[in-house]
Parts: C-alpha cells; sequence; structure tokens
C-alpha cells in the first residue's frame, strides 16, 4: 500500500506514489543544487521541471498516479548531474561574478618601470603600499652599507621577484583589484610612460649626435 | 587536460545548437534529437543551460507555444546578433579545422 500526492509540476497536476515523490523531490534538489551558480538557476531548473511534466504527460497511461518507474524513465531522459559532467557548472560559476570581485592577492614584483637598478626597491615599497620607494632604497642601502648583508639579499630578492610585465602584473604588485577598468587605465598610464621614455630616448641621442658633431 | 577537452566539446556544442537553430524553429527536445544523432550529447538535461545562457547573451529567443501534452513548450528561434555570431564561429571553425589538420599531417 502506498500514500498518493497531489503536486503542480511545470504547471500541471499530478497525482504521485509517495516513493516517487521523494524520488523526483531528490533529483529535482540534486539538479537544483548542481545549477546554483549558473546564470539564469532558476529558469534550468524551471525548464526541466516542465520537460518532466511532458514526460509524464506522454506516458500512454497519461491519467494514471506518476509511479516510481515514472521518475526513472524522466531522469534517464533528461540525466543526473553526474552525466552532465564538465559540460556544465564549472565554468558557468565564473559568469556570475562580477568583474570588480576578481580580486588577487598582492604578489611581490620587481617594478622595472621605476626601478633603480633592478626595480626591487620601488617592487617592494609597492607591495609594503609606500608611495616613495625612497625609503626602502635607504633601508636597503643601509643594509648594504651597515652589515653588508644588503647586498647578497638584494641579489637573491632580484632573482626571486618576477618582474611585472603586464598591466595586470602591475596591478597586482601594488594588490590592485584586477578588472576591466584598472587594466586599461593601467595600459593608457604604461603607454604614457613609454612616450615619456622615447621622447627621454630621442633627446639622448639628438644629445649623443650634437657631441659627436662638435667633436666632428 | 579534461578541462580543456570538455572546454572544446563546449564551444563546439554551442555552435551546433546555434546551427539547428538557425535552420527552423523548434522545441528543446528536438534540438537533443539531433545532436543525439550526431553523437555529441546523451541526456536533455545538458542542454538547458547552454540554451539559457545563449539566450541571456542575446544570441537566441524563445516563444511560447501550446502543447497538446503537458505545459506549453519553449521553441527557441535565433536571433540576428546569434546569425552574425554562428557566421563568426563557422569562419573560425573553418579556418580552426584547417590548421589543425594541416599541424597534424
Amino acid at each position: 500500500m502506498n500514500d498518493i500526492k497531489n503536486i503542480n509540476l511545470g504547471g500541471v497536476p499530478f497525482a504521485i506514489d509517495m516513493n516517487a515523490y521523494y524520488a523526483l523531490e531528490d533529483y529535482l534538489t540534486d539538479i537544483e543544487n548542481h545549477f546554483s551558480n549558473a546564470n539564469g538557476a532558476q529558469e534550468i531548473v524551471k525548464d526541466i521541471e516542465s520537460r518532466i511534466a511532458e514526460i509524464f504527460k506522454e506516458r500512454p497511461d497519461a491519467l494514471e498516479v506518476v509511479a516510481l518507474k515514472d521518475v526513472h524513465e524522466a531522469i534517464a531522459v533528461m540525466g543526473t548531474p553526474e552525466d552532465f559532467g564538465a559540460e556544465s557548472s564549472d565554468d558557468e560559476k565564473y559568469d556570475d561574478i562580477p568583474e570588480t570581485e576578481w580580486i588577487f592577492g598582492k604578489k611581490m614584483m620587481r617594478d622595472e618601470e621605476n626601478a633603480l637598478i633592478g626595480g626591487v626597491c620601488s617592487g617592494l615599497s609597492a607591495y609594503l603600499g609606500i608611495d616613495d620607494p625612497i625609503w626602502v632604497r635607504l633601508g636597503m642601502a643601509g643594509l648594504i652599507l651597515g652589515m653588508g648583508v644588503g647586498f647578497g639579499l638584494y641579489i637573491i630578492l632580484w632573482v626571486v621577484m618576477p618582474a611585472a610585465k603586464t598591466a595586470s602584473d602591475r596591478l597586482a604588485m601594488r594588490g590592485d583589484d584586477i578588472n576591466v577598468e584598472n587594466i586599461s587605465k593601467e595600459m593608457e598610464r604604461g603607454m604614457e610612460t613609454l612616450t615619456e621614455s622615447m621622447n627621454k630616448f630621442g633627446e639622448k641621442v639628438t644629445e649623443f649626435g650634437d657631441k659627436f658633431t662638435k667633436k666632428g | 587536460m579534461a578541462s580543456m577537452k570538455a572546454q572544446m566539446r563546449k564551444g563546439i556544442l554551442e555552435m551546433c545548437i546555434l546551427s539547428i537553430i538557425a535552420k527552423e524553429e523548434i522545441y528543446t527536445s528536438d534540438i537533443l534529437i539531433k545532436l543525439k544523432e550526431a553523437e555529441l550529447i546523451v541526456v536533455e538535461g545538458t542542454l538547458y543551460p547552454l540554451l539559457t545562457r545563449l539566450k541571456n547573451a542575446g544570441m537566441l529567443a524563445y516563444t511560447w507555444r501550446e502543447s497538446n501534452s503537458g505545459p506549453p513548450r519553449k521553441y527557441f528561434s535565433i536571433t540576428d546578433e546569434g546569425s552574425e555570431f554562428l557566421t563568426e564561429l563557422k569562419a573560425s571553425w573553418k579556418q580552426l579545422n584547417k590548421s589543425v589538420s594541416k599541424s597534424m599531417k
């Protein structure tokens, strides 16, 4: 003997066996959990519910009480989250995350753009959140002159710290959020620096040329 | 590597779904029948998130149609944006296909 429950599935009323009901409920919960991070999760679950209702309606004995075997048949058509495998959720999770939430930890990187030697000190001061690298440089100079350990330390840091080459590297170096807005700002700034150094280079070339012509 | 395989599959799957829908306005389970024939997917559940995503991206639109059996059905059709995207996809697929077969010779 089995109890019967009346349910509304996708807007269609069904009478369903209790054991079939529990199986269906478990399945729908699984589906819901599986898609919980996906874009439009509610819509996906609703679509699946409607389709299951349709499958129940398409049974030859559509007016009969829905039995456990009917639920199993419907699940076989729709598939379980395990069947969906890698095709579904993993990257959809990221679709839902707004760009601003992509926060990466600060990274210790060499700031070659503001470097005196290897960019170790300017990178360190960016990492420590100090605006002017002069203080770290003074500290490093103190270590080199005072105890002599500074030189070795500097070389080790130079080797260990990767150079901040791309715009996102530079953001990570300062601990800024890596999002489209910040990256484009950083790239714009990078272009300015590039033009600046090109100009400086140009000046130097002219200077050199002047000297050369004077000598000649 | 597993994820790369899945990514490739997914990209190709989206292209196939778009080109199936580009031919005619179609119901989800009929899309599945075609994809099953092509041995691309086996269970219907895989299809719903993809369709929802393509729809949210403006590639697809749907209309409700009454059904003799059960609740009203969503019939999907391709949007102008979707057709444009599909043309691009097809072009890059051809290019990719050419490059891959060349490099594997």
